[in-house]
């Protein structure tokens, strides 16, 4: 039975002519829509200058910031890093928080009044100490020692009156007695 | 001119004034200087004063302005400084001869 042949696959030849007749009519279809060329990125232009401090200059994004200033100052620096690469901050900064708690410090000012007041009263005493001193002494010399010893008093502090008055109280007879030994007319009266 | 009695204290207020003849203390300066508790020297001062060997004047201040009394300051008189170390040098010498007296107890040959 002989029947028609099936079509034979085109040739390599028809192959190449389908090709080119693709590839003309998509020519002629791309010369009716002229794509425009892609623009040529030029450097001909001269890029701007960089001068090292001046730029970004106007441009800068903070133009207002003010420069801050370095500051190594090596205590403080070891006061917030004591212990800090053992891991110890956390201890040390809550160590410091109880040495400055409220407790603590409303104790250290209850002491410190009471320290004043010890030291007022031994002023007032050593006051007192020497205005009985000078009693001692001759009428006429009552004066310049009592401004004289009051104002050594004015050189110390708390205790240190106290104990200067006492001294003086102990010396007083001898001091008397070698006032009333004086030459007449030696007084230091003005 | 009288002597005073040398008493140690008297000796040590003395060797500070002749070390600056020239300078003034007051009370407080002249005990720091010759290691004296303050408040002891006083009737040292009065009865040198009174021999004619130290002088003493007022600090010049106003105390109203300065709010504190003023200072006495005492200083030697010539006289004073010769008497003083005149009198120094023989309790000096009489020290060093106690001491040849004494070699065992002040260190020196037996």
């Amino acid at each position: 039975m002989t029947g028609p042949e099936p079509e034979s696959p085109p040739a390599a030849a028809d192959d190449d002519a389908i090709l080119l007749r693709v590839l003309g009519a998509l020519r002629t279809e791309s010369s009716l829509h002229t794509i425009p060329a892609p623009r040529r990125a030029s450097c001909d232009e001269r890029l701007p200058r960089r001068i090292p401090g001046a730029n970004p200059g106007s441009h800068s994004p903070w133009p207002t910031q003010e420069p801050l200033r370095v500051v190594r100052d090596a205590s403080s620096i070891a006061q917030t890093a004591t212990g800090y690469m053992r891991g110890w901050r956390r201890g040390h900064e809550a160590a410091l928080e109880r040495r400055l708690s409220p407790a603590t410090t409303a104790a250290a000012v209850a002491r410190q009044p009471s320290s004043r007041r010890i030291a007022f009263r031994a002023g007032a005493a050593a006051s007192r100490l020497v205005g009985l001193v000078v009693q001692v002494l001759p009428q006429g010399e009552r004066r310049r020692y009592h401004e004289e010893f009051r104002a050594e008093l004015g050189r110390l502090q708390g205790l240190h009156q106290l104990a200067y008055a006492i001294r003086l109280l102990l010396s007083a007879l001898a001091l008397r007695h070698a006032l009333r030994q004086q030459r007449p007319g030696a007084s230091g009266e003005e | 001119m009288p002597t005073p009695r040398m008493t140690l204290p008297t000796q040590a207020v003395l060797r500070t004034l002749t070390e600056h003849p020239t300078r003034e203390f007051y009370g407080l300066e002249i005990c720091a200087a010759a290691s004296l508790p303050s408040g002891t020297i006083h009737p040292i001062l009065a009865r040198l004063e009174s021999l004619g060997w130290l002088e003493s004047r007022w600090e010049e201040l106003d105390p109203r302005e300065t709010g504190r009394p003023r200072r006495r300051y005492y200083s030697l008189t010539t006289d004073g400084a010769m008497q003083a170390r005149r009198a120094l040098a023989q309790v000096d010498a009489r020290a060093a001869k106690l001491n040849a007296l004494r070699p065992r107890f002040s260190g020196g040959r037996s």
